[in-house]
């Protein structure tokens, strides 16, 4: 099997945080340990977990994701 | 091919004179010179009178010509020039941000595993907001009917960012039978909803209203988001998809006769106000 890749999504929709999660569960190489609803809720967590991979939406209150 | 033969009016208006100069000339052959208006035969052996004659006739007869087909190309251009402003709010008219059917779409797609009864709702709503908007082109709307599709598409707002969006109405009961463009609020509703409420945390407030004031109807969408920059402020009529759409979709329709205004206070939020004429007819404008 191929090694998972870990994972944080960021996005202020959570119907839209739900459906990425979904379908990088289909891919089995990815696997999500952590969700965010913005950008400044993603920094502790990122900070704390150190993922491989974050999965940052654009538009989001608070910080966007170019920060 | 003689089916294609159309009567062409100018080919006649030239034709004319030609058939008039042989009958003149048969008629000089028959009855003799001295009783027509003819060409003395010693004028004839010179070359610059005869030259004069035809330059004369052809003169004669190309100047109305010309000022006829003129005529008529430019009424032809007018023609197409309607046609074109008639194609230009269609198009204006049925463009929808492809931003929000691919979230409303995202939504739908995770909302079909959690909750399959709210995906159906939110595939009811959007298809109900599709449909307007495929008939918004030709389509003139009381105000009453412009909010209930306005409704459909907070409904699916509300659904993909959950109770932390809030909406008020202040909706004067006089206004309600306006006049007013299909689907020209959700761009605007749309605008506040990402201006204003996606930026903040905690969610936020859309507030919409509609008054009567010196002949007119107004309408405002509000929110109390972040507020725009002047550079934003400035800029936001002109670019992107939305509001811009809506700028020139009421010039078309109403030429100088509205007001699309942006006014915003940094860290209080952002009105949008929309001033038009009240009560027009709805044939003169869809023309």
């Amino acid at each position: 099997m191929n090694p998972s890749l870990r994972a944080v999504l960021v996005d202020d929709e959570q119907l839209a945080r739900e459906e990425l999660h979904y379908m990088l569960n289909q891919l089995g190489t990815v696997e999500v340990i952590a969700q965010a609803g913005n950008g400044l809720e993603a920094i502790p967590i990122i900070e704390r977990v150190s993922p491989e991979v974050v999965f940052l939406d654009v538009q989001m209150p608070g910080l966007n994701g170019f920060g | 091919m003689l089916r294609n033969v159309k009567v062409d009016w100018s080919v006649i208006l030239l034709l004319a004179p030609v058939a008039l100069e042989l009958l003149r000339q048969a008629l000089g052959w028959r009855f003799g010179e001295d009783r027509l208006f003819f060409l003395h035969p010693d004028l004839r052996s010179m070359l610059w009178p005869t030259l004069l004659i035809l330059l004369t006739t052809v003169l004669c007869v190309a100047t109305p010509i010309k000022i006829w087909n003129n005529a008529r190309i430019e009424h032809r251009l007018e023609e197409q020039e309607k046609l074109l402003l008639t194609a230009r709010v269609d198009a204006l008219a049925s463009q929808i941000n492809p931003h929000f059917l691919f979230n409303t779409l995202t939504s739908i797609s995770s909302l079909i595993r959690s909750k399959p009864e709210t995906a159906r709702t939110v595939i009811v709503k959007l298809s109900g907001l599709l449909r307007r908007l495929l008939r918004s082109r030709d389509h003139f709307v009381t105000l009453r009917e412009e909010l209930e599709s306005i409704d459909e598409y907070l409904d699916i707002e509300l659904i993909r960012f959950g109770p932390q969006l809030k909406v008020d109405k202040q909706i004067s009961p006089d206004t309600l039978d306006t006049i007013v463009p299909s689907m020209i609020l959700q761009p605007l509703v749309e605008n506040s909803i990402k201006h204003g409420f996606s930026r903040q945390v905690g969610g936020g407030r859309i507030t919409l209203r509609s008054f009567r004031q010196n002949g007119h109807a107004v309408i405002e969408v509000e929110d109390d988001g972040s507020g725009m920059t002047e550079d934003q402020l400035s800029t936001a009529l002109t670019d992107g998809i939305g509001l811009s759409n809506v700028n020139e979709r009421l010039s078309v329709i109403y030429g100088a006769a509205y007001q699309l205004k942006l006014s915003s206070m940094p860290g209080i939020g952002t009105v949008i106000r929309l001033e038009i004429p009240e009560l027009m007819s709805a044939e003169r404008i869809t023309a």
